[in-house]
């Protein structure tokens, strides 16, 4: 199986430079890296969709018409903390 | 009955609180990361490209991964600008219902807006870092 990743220059040259061990063991952890943050946007992903389910079905919603009013209710709702 | 003969369809945007908190956390994280002034424009952006799903909700695509939900779950990827963070604004189209007016409404539903790389420090994650500085 061949996997390819992409980095910039500047971290490529770097990379050329490590002694093969090392080298070997920075991929693997970028490579890792990168599929756990796959796997957590999916889950991240999937809680957020059961968290807007759950508000749908509780009435925890509001409906909106116009551009106008649900920009106000953005508004309204951010930047309280 | 040709597609003449159908009925216009109505789009009605729901919000849910979820995306609410989202859009909260979304303008806090700009406004800690970078000014107030960037925050307010993530917001009106995002806020307009969220409006601008009811112009063809059918358009954006559905997230294979997420089939085994009962609604089907539509995706729009959001950046503020080509270089910033993006965002995944994840809804639901509801079925159509008819109307006295003779049109369909359907509910565009909106469940969440979240930052597409953020993510808690794992523990192991923070070890290292901690190791290395």
């Amino acid at each position: 199986m061949t996997l390819s990743i992409t980095v910039p220059d500047s971290i490529a040259t770097r990379l050329v430079a490590l002694p093969q061990a090392e080298r070997d063991s920075l991929v693997t952890e970028l490579l890792t890296d990168a599929w756990d943050a796959e796997d957590d946007l999916r889950e991240r992903e999937e809680a957020a969709i059961r968290r807007g389910i759950a508000d749908k079905e509780a009435g925890r919603f509001k409906t909106f018409t116009t551009f106008e009013a649900f920009r106000d209710e953005c508004l309204a709702r951010t930047g309280r903390k | 009955m040709s597609d003449a003969d159908e009925p216009p369809i109505v789009y009605v945007v729901e919000m849910t609180n979820g995306f609410f908190a989202d859009l909260d956390d979304g303008w806090e994280h700009f406004r800690f990361h970078a000014s107030e002034a960037i925050a307010d424009e993530w917001r009106e952006s995002i806020i307009r490209a969220v409006w601008q799903i009811v112009d063809n909700p059918l358009g954006y695509p559905l997230p294979l991964e997420h089939a085994h939900f009962k609604h089907p779950v539509r995706r729009l990827l959001h950046q503020r600008t080509k270089t910033s963070a993006t965002y995944r604004v994840l809804f639901c189209l509801e079925e159509p219902v008819a109307r006295e007016d003779g049109t369909q409404a359907t509910s565009v539903v909106v469940f969440a807006a979240i930052h597409a790389s953020a993510r808690p420090l794992s523990a192991r994650k923070v070890r290292a870092l901690e190791r290395r500085n």
